[in-house]
């Protein structure tokens, strides 16, 4: 009902009506209760979440990656010996299936082509879809069937990789030709033909694309051998350095080049005046340290003298250590030492090797003051003073680097989002997980509704002795949490995403097949279904063709939660370690929020449990408004 | 009723066969099979190794090296609690003695070996002599153990305890299963070296061939490398087809091909299978000496029952492979902790969700309605993991607020503690129930924040749709005051579908609790299936897939009846 209409008050006669004026012709149902949602506030921004995933799902490679997007190669005598795209090289069969169909699919649905209706262009779409993704899995599925792991001579070559590419791709085609897309029977075969044609020749070109190192383009550009264009997102999701190691967000890769330098050297000494103040001896006279005596000291040498005082909250170590009873001859060697140290430090800085080893080498000379209570004290003394000298350069090596990096395009690089614990770039990994998340919950809750549907038709239809075999089944699955057989399954499964797929959709089937059994057992006492039976219809034809239809609505309301279910099923699995190998995936992320030394990165725990909750409250807002569009009482109760 | 019980009873048993079937044969997929955390042995395992035979004799105890199927029959045949055939006995740690298992036979047909197996005249009688019954007079050790034994038994007579048919055949009985096992052990690894003997052979029968073909390729005027190297890819012994990884042989290939006696490592080929026949005649005789001890009925047999032919007995759920420990008296210590956690967080459930419910319904889209709908469904929406790595980073880790502890489910200085709170000398000190609480308090504010959704939804369904009922008109039309409808007339009919909820909500908490147990490192139920899970423990798995299966089915069962009980109109007959 448009505004405009509803607020004209003139009056219509029966007449009128009989003319058809004011009438609105009705709408299909699925089209009127999809414009119910869509009316909806919470369904448009879950819709507007889900598009911005399933956008990053499709264009994360060329948005995250530590691939130059375009490199030029400087000859010697600088000039451009080759352009080319690195990135482009490495993308996989999937990538580019999904690049082109992100591209082609918008545009041809946006575009009016032939007067096809856009439900019509949508069928194609998402006929295409499948099966281009059929041939994806089938091709690589076939070729671990006939090679297996092995290396075989005849495996390698083109002729193997493109007989059993289009072989599969022809097979599907075959296969899948009834899909119901085109009306004539050759334009149908002949669109069947050329998705899988083109996908399966796509796999087979990108056989095993080449494994680039981003680093080479890096080290390449610092030696300017390469000119490199990269995206948005410098970083691939398993690039790392052993520098990234935990950078909160925000900061750049000079930032954490710088970090890591400045910890290196105060580390150093910090280490130093542990072992040393941790070794004198109490016994010597004149030498009382207690707990509180020992921080002051250890404050004392590895700061300078206001940073320790800050340390020790405005308490002045040499004061303290007076106060603690020590001898002043002591406290006079131990500021000698901790201007010797700090004397170290800003050597390094300076990169003056000479000066730091003379101030190492005076800060050992100064331990001859004292006497360590045994042997063991002495020569952990004595091992720190060394590793004092002996790791200079590695320390000047690292200022230098830091020093080196800061005003390079590559110093300037951002971590938007901080890095994990092992150095690989955070928002990287977000955005490549954005596919395995959307990816299984689609397709698992695809997979559990088609066997729900199977099984619950045939429950329903028949009743009697096959409802009643059929239950046990569905028991069986109901009698243990599905959380229990899904960590059963995956962990004794191989780690990959079509099976984890698989598990999922496998485990989580019994919802929708109680409710199409519900709704079938209503339906086979109806007119349609009795004339369907007196006509002689074939049985797969009365269940899916007429019955399903009618009674498929409480599932698809049902599948909408279902994949938030899976969503969360797979960062739960992937919490647990369970997750499949080598895949980015928010749940993992989330799994590494306290480090390798156990401290608790937030930005780990917050940026991706944000996007696992706000997918999963997308999926369940559009459940409910779908459920509150279809459901014919909420209708009546809205009115 | 009383036959639609009946019915759903006797359907519960195949579903019960289902699921442990399924989860069995999801164990059997395992790398490495069932009960892969035995052979944690790390590396590659030499053939000959200790650790591989160390390894052999586990999987012969435990039943591993059978197929997965009879496996299973066999963890049924455990479980239910009809057994068939000879009975168990129960020894005085309450430990069930099993009848002893036979021998397994031979692995080859020893006629194949022709006549050069060395074997004694008598084997049998010379092994059979080896292996006799001590009499419970031999020796003077024997008759104080036997004394003892049978004082033991006039002990546990008199405390009105059981014992068994002839008490004086303990010591007979204990010695005879010690050597049966050592008998039994060592069968089991001359089979293996026999193996390794044979896989022997089969590499010095290659090698053999290999010098025929060059030297026959050379006489053809091949060039000796070429010919060396032509030779050593064609040549291969049809006895190394036999031989499997880690010299595993398939010994039904092996009984098809005729050896070649002339290879020197044929000898040792003999050995080996002289000793494995040898063996096994002595695990044979000792087999006999430990039944007839058996028979004796040294312990009180298992259960109730009728001769040798059928008995009841309570499940036996086994042990733990990981840990060793029955592992009934895992779950005795697990489950009690994850009944604490959800006997606080369904009340706290029921508290929160019911009166939002309730009033949503009342204020029937209105503010309230919309605004508690959308929080209950973003709370819904919070995946348990994420809220878990917050509470504890935030709320736990002493970084932030620190105000909670991290893990586990009590202090370090609990055992110390008096239970109550108490004041001391103007310190107060917690003591073992409070400080329990506060361990709870994360894992339970993450265990129940999901709960309110579903409850407060379910209520306030309950509610409108009652509010629509003509008997809510009518009273309203009298001129019942609202409170008086929502209290009277909407609540007391909506309170069934809540109560029959609470029975399903039992086992949800049971899985919702595996993900919180793990994060919070709490000892319960989800933490004991979580590493049973984790270490491939066929025997903790299973008992527990099967004792929550059987309360999920009952739990079921119960809810339809609380349904038809509440509501007249539904009826099962």
């Amino acid at each position: 009902m448009s505004k405009e209409e509803s607020n004209t008050q003139q009056t219509i006669s029966g007449i009128d009506v009989m003319r058809g004026v004011g009438v609105t012709r009705a709408k299909p149902f699925w089209a009127d209760a999809w414009h119910r949602v869509v009316i909806r506030r919470g369904a448009q921004a879950g819709l507007l979440w889900i598009s911005i995933i399933g956008f990053f799902a499709i264009f994360a490679p060329l948005i995250a990656n530590g691939l130059p997007l375009w490199t030029r190669e400087i000859g010697s005598d600088g000039e451009v010996v080759r352009s080319f795209s690195p990135l482009f090289q490495s993308l996989t069969a999937t990538d580019l299936l999904l690049l082109i169909g992100g591209v082609l699919a918008p545009l041809f649905l946006l575009i009016p082509i032939g007067g096809m209706k856009r439900q019509h262009k949508l069928g194609l779409v998402c006929g295409a879809a499948l099966l281009a993704g059929l041939t994806v899995v089938f091709v690589p599925t076939m070729q671990y069937l006939l090679v297996g792991d092995e290396v075989n001579a005849w495996s390698q070559t083109d002729w193997f990789r493109w007989t059993l590419s289009m072989g599969c791709a022809f097979f599907i085609g075959l296969a899948l030709f009834w899909m119901p897309t085109f009306r004539p029977m050759w334009a149908r075969i002949a669109f069947t033909l050329i998705v899988v044609a083109v996908s399966g020749a796509l796999y087979a070109d990108r056989w095993a694309a080449p494994v680039l190192n981003p680093e080479t383009f890096i080290r390449g550009q610092a030696e300017g051998k390469f000119e490199n264009t990269f995206t948005i997102v410098p970083w691939s999701p398993t690039q790392s350095r052993a520098v990234f190691y935990q950078v909160p967000p925000a900061r750049t890769t000079a930032d954490a080049y710088e970090s890591v330098a400045n910890r290196r050297v105060s580390d150093g000494v910090a280490f130093y005046a542990r072992a040393f103040t941790f070794n004198i001896s109490q016994r010597i006279e004149g030498l009382p340290l207690t707990r509180d005596n020992s921080t002051a000291l250890v404050a004392l040498l590895s700061m300078n003298a206001e940073d320790a005082r800050e340390a020790l909250k405005g308490k002045d170590p040499v004061e303290e250590l007076r106060q603690g009873g020590i001898d002043p001859k002591f406290i006079a060697i131990f500021e000698k030492m901790g201007a010797d140290l700090a004397q170290y430090k800003q050597s390094i800085r300076a990169g003056d090797k000479e000066a730091a080893r003379k101030s190492a080498e005076a800060v050992v000379a100064s331990v001859q003051g004292f006497e360590p209570a045994n042997r063991n004290a002495r020569i952990t003394i004595v091992d720190a003073g060394d590793e004092l000298v002996s790791k200079i350069p590695e320390r000047i090596r690292s200022v230098q680097d830091a020093n080196a990096i800061a005003d390079t395009r590559y110093g300037q690089r951002d971590f938007y989002l901080g890095t994990d614990p092992i150095g690989r770039d955070v928002l990287s990994q977000m955005l490549h997980a954005c596919r395995l998340s959307i990816s299984i919950g689609l397709v698992s809750t695809g997979i559990s509704v088609l066997i729900g549907i199977i099984i619950g038709s045939l429950m329903g239809y028949f009743g009697g002795w096959v409802d009643l075999v059929l239950s046990r089944i569905v028991e069986i699955f109901m009698a243990v949490p599905v959380l229990f057989l899904l960590i059963v399954a995956a962990s004794v499964l191989p780690r990959n995403t079509y099976v984890m797929m698989a598990i999922i959709g496998c485990v989580t089937w019994t919802g929708s097949a109680r409710f199409i059994r519900a709704e079938f057992l209503k339906l086979r006492n109806q007119d349609f279904v009795q004339s369907c039976r007196a006509v002689g219809l074939p049985l797969h034809s009365t269940l899916f063709r007429h019955m399903l239809p009618n009674g498929i609505t409480p599932v698809l309301v049902q599948a909408s939660f279902g994949v938030a279910a899976a969503i969360i099923a797979e960062a739960t699995l992937s919490y647990l370690g369970l997750g499949p190998y080598g895949q980015s995936s928010w749940g993992k992320l989330l799994s590494l929020t306290t480090g390798e030394t156990g401290v608790f990165l937030w930005w780990m725990a917050v940026f991706p449990g944000v996007a696992i909750f706000l997918t999963v409250l997308a999926y369940n807002v559009l459940g409910e408004n779908l459920r509150d569009a279809i459901d014919p009482k909420m209708r009546k109760a809205a009115h | 009723m009383l036959g639609y019980i009946t019915r759903r009873l006797l359907f519960m048993i195949p579903t019960l066969f289902g699921i442990t079937f399924l989860v069995f044969m999801l164990l059997a997929l395992a790398p490495g099979g069932i009960g892969a955390s035995l052979r944690s042995a790390g590396g590659n395992v030499d053939a000959d190794s200790k650790a591989s035979l160390q390894m052999l004799y586990i999987e012969d105890r435990y039943g591993l090296d059978d197929h997965p199927v009879v496996q299973y029959f066999r963890w049924l045949g455990r479980i239910s609690p009809v057994k068939l055939g000879r009975r168990s006995l129960r020894n005085y740690a309450g430990d069930l003695e099993t009848p002893p298992r036979s021998v397994k036979d031979l692995p080859i047909d020893p006629a194949w070996f022709g006549d050069s197996l060395k074997l004694p005249e008598d084997l049998e009688g010379e092994m059979a002599e080896r292996h006799a019954a001590v009499a419970d007079d031999a020796t003077a050790a024997r008759v104080a153990a036997v004394n003892e034994a049978k004082a033991l038994a006039e002990e546990r007579e008199d405390e009105g305890l059981a014992v068994g048919e002839d008490p004086a055949a303990i010591p007979e009985y204990k010695d005879a299963n010690k050597a049966y096992l050592r008998a039994r052990a060592q069968y089991l690894f001359a089979t293996r070296s026999l193996g390794s003997a044979i896989a022997q052979y089969a590499t010095e029968d290659t090698e053999r061939l290999i010098k025929q073909e060059t030297s026959r390729l050379i006489a053809e005027g091949v060039a000796p490398d070429v010919a060396q190297r032509q030779a050593a890819a064609l040549a291969r012994s049809p006895f190394n087809m036999a031989v499997g990884a880690s010299n595993v042989i398939n010994y039904g290939l092996l009984e098809q091909l005729t050896p070649d006696i002339t290879v020197p490592a044929w000898q040792s080929v003999l050995e080996a299978a002289t000793d494995t026949v040898q063996k096994q005649a002595e695990a044979t005789a000792a087999l006999a000496r430990v039944n007839a001890a058996y028979d004796r009925g040294p312990y009180p047999k298992a259960g109730v029952g009728f001769g040798n032919v059928i008995s009841f007995d309570w499940p036996d759920f086994g042990k733990s492979f990981s840990i060793g420990r029955p592992v009934i008296d895992l779950i005795g210590e697990a489950l009690p902790v994850t009944l604490l956690i959800n006997a606080l967080a369904i009340p706290l459930i029921y508290l929160i969700a019911v009166p939002f419910g309730m009033h949503a319904a009342a204020r029937h889209n209105k503010l309230f309605d919309k605004l508690s709908g959308s929080i209950f469904v973003m709370l819904w929406s919070i995946p348990v993991v994420w809220a878990g790595v917050l509470a504890i980073g935030f709320l736990a880790d002493k970084q932030y607020l620190g105000l909670f502890p991290a893990s586990g489910l009590h202090s370090n200085s609990a055992d110390s503690m008096a239970y109550l709170p108490t004041w001391n000398n103007g310190v107060f000190e917690p003591g073992y129930l409070l400080d329990t609480l506060w361990h709870l308090v994360l894992p339970v504010m993450c265990l129940v924040y999901g709960g309110f959704a579903v409850l407060a939804k379910q209520t306030r369904a309950a509610m409108l749709d009652n509010y629509t009922m003509d008997f809510v008109r009518t009273a309203r039309a009298k001129g019942v005051s609202d409170h008086d409808v929502k209290w009277y007339h909407v609540f007391r009919n909506s309170l069934l579908p809540i109560i029959t909820i609470f029975v399903l909500v039992f086992p949800a908490m049971l899985a919702g609790s595996v993900v919180i147990e793990r994060i919070f490192s709490i000892p319960g139920m989800g933490s004991l299936i979580l590493n049973a899970i984790f270490n491939m423990d066929r025997d903790v798995i299973l008992a527990n897939v099967f004792i929550i299966a059987v309360v999920n089915l009952f739990a079921l069962l119960l809810a339809d009846l609380l349904y038809a009980a509440a509501d007249p109109r539904v009826t099962y007959d």
